[in-house]
């Protein structure tokens, strides 16, 4: 399981590293969705095969599709042509560090103490992946699911209504 | 994880690969023939017997063929394409049962009849076959040729808009089912095929199967008269074949998990067969319906592709959806 677990923090490492390394948008794009592939086996490995599922559907099957998608067609080699400008390397910093920081304070005061929690592989197994998943959401946590549902509806009406205004 | 089980998983992956290649190989003489039928004519029948010979044949020359890339292509990407349809399309068939109930034994021990029984079930062969948009899509735009293009853009909006709907068409089996595990949705069926009580059901899977393998007639990405071959113009010899590889073995998966989810995958209405042979059976019936349509229908302009896709079958898929949920609770006693 260590093992494991080491292959796939250094996949994530240096898929994460191509993201922002490459110098073809393209490559940066495929970068991303191979540590998101990265992630779903992380997610396998610790017992949540569904999230699994759902991280390869929905962010490497539809999400990371349109934004290959978008390079694809926008030609970027063009794009590449524009100059950088200075202040990239400062701002990258300043992100940088306040993610640091906001990180470190989580794993400080969460304490990550390697202890398992109440799912367990076995308490899973006896209910079902998907089943917990579901409990969990529409019980437990019904209240978000609605307000996010709302909130991708209220999205959606207003793509179609950006883009019928430009048809009449 | 024991090492017998990593072992038992090798050799089941092997015997798999080996019959969905070797399976492909005939689907492609099978298509050729039935076609051939329909249309009066003998079909191959020069190389062995009744033309058994054929996809050898073709296999080989494929083989040798020398193989031309495009200039101004994206070298990796060019070759990594074929892969990952291959390979997707491969590894979607892990989770068929191709018999039960109980296990086969052998030399002692208890092998299931799948490569693997995960709880998600059929949400795999979602992950896998999403993942598989990316084969054709590269190598659309690897190629660095408009036609590649086209056909990669067609087919990777077709494939994400008809997923919605085949996924959806599933929901009322697992509600039926009260599980998304392949080998419970079969047991289910023990009685009654879903197909009986979800006959809409599985006729917007049949249409969006038919969608997601971009097989006629929504075979736009591929649409000679417009595009010369789609996303795979500028690929030949193996690499070509990869692609029909793909194709063709999607075709029989999902051709699987029809027979799964609503034919009844194993049992039989008399107990004449053994499983595996049950389960065979419906799938060439499907693969039957596969070519069948080929044959008869012309292929469908491109908006009313689309416009099938989001304004018909998806707004069907949801409604059957509901309809099985509301009729399910009422059947339990009210929720």
């Amino acid at each position: 399981m260590v093992v494991g677990f080491a292959i796939v923090a250094a996949w994530e490492l240096v898929t994460a590293a191509g993201v922002i390394g490459f110098r073809r948008p393209i490559y940066n794009a495929l970068s991303l969705v191979a540590n998101m592939l990265g992630l779903a086996v992380l997610f396998l490995m610790l017992n949540a095969q569904f999230l699994f599922a759902a991280q390869v559907i929905v962010y490497a099957g539809a999400v990371m599709v349109l934004f290959v998608f978008i390079i694809a067609l926008l030609n970027p080699v063009s794009d590449l042509s524009l100059g950088r400008r200075g202040g990239e390397w400062v701002w990258g910093a300043v992100f940088g560090v306040i993610f640091a920081v906001l990180l470190a304070a989580l794993l400080y005061n969460r304490g990550l103490t390697g202890k398992p929690g109440t799912f367990t592989p076995e308490a899973i197994g006896a209910v079902g992946n998907v089943q917990t998943i579901g409990i969990a959401l529409y019980t437990r946590f019904l209240f978000p699911v609605e307000v996010t549902s709302v909130l991708l509806l209220v999205a959606a009406v207003g793509a179609v209504y950006l883009a019928m205004r430009r048809i009449r | 994880m024991t090492t017998e089980v990593v072992v038992e998983t090798l050799i089941k992956a092997a015997i798999v690969i080996g019959a969905l290649l070797t399976g492909f190989a005939y689907l492609t003489l099978f298509e050729r023939k039935v076609q051939a039928r329909m249309q009066q004519r003998p079909g191959p029948n020069r190389v062995g017997p009744w033309g058994l010979l054929q996809p050898a044949a073709d296999g080989l020359k494929l083989f040798f063929k020398s193989s031309s890339m495009p200039a101004g292509r994206d070298h990796f990407l060019y070759l990594l394409a074929p892969l990952i349809s291959v390979c997707a399309a491969l590894a979607s068939f892990a989770i068929i049962p191709i018999s039960g109930p109980g296990t086969l034994n052998l030399f002692g021990y208890h092998i299931g009849w799948y490569i693997m029984n995960a709880n998600i079930g059929v949400l795999w062969y979602f992950a896998v076959t999403s993942f598989g948009v990316y084969g054709i899509f590269l190598a659309g735009y690897a190629s660095n040729s408009k036609y590649s293009m086209l056909g990669a853009l067609r087919s990777s909006a077709q494939m994400i808009s008809y997923e919605m709907a085949l996924g959806l068409s599933l929901v009322p089996v697992f509600i039926l089912a009260g599980s998304t595990r392949m080998v419970d949705i079969v047991n289910a069926q023990h009685t009654w095929w879903f197909i009986l009580p979800l006959l809409p059901a599985f006729f917007l899977y049949l249409v969006a199967g038919i969608a997601e393998t971009n097989r006629a007639p929504f075979d736009l990405p591929e649409a000679e008269t417009e595009l010369v071959a789609g996303y795979h113009t500028e690929y030949s010899g193996m690499r070509f074949a990869l692609f029909f590889m793909a194709e063709y073995i999607n075709m029989i998966i999902v051709s699987s998990i029809a027979a799964i989810v609503f034919l009844g995958g194993w049992w039989g209405p008399f107990g004449i067969l053994p499983g595996p042979w049950w389960f065979l059976l419906k799938v060439v019936v499907l693969l039957y319906v596969y070519v069948w349509l080929r044959a008869t229908l012309p292929r469908m302009r491109y908006d009313r592709l689309m416009a099938l896709g989001w304004k018909s079958l998806l707004p069907l898929s949801l409604a059957m959806m509901m309809v099985t949920a509301v009729v399910v609770v009422a059947a339990q006693g009210g929720a």
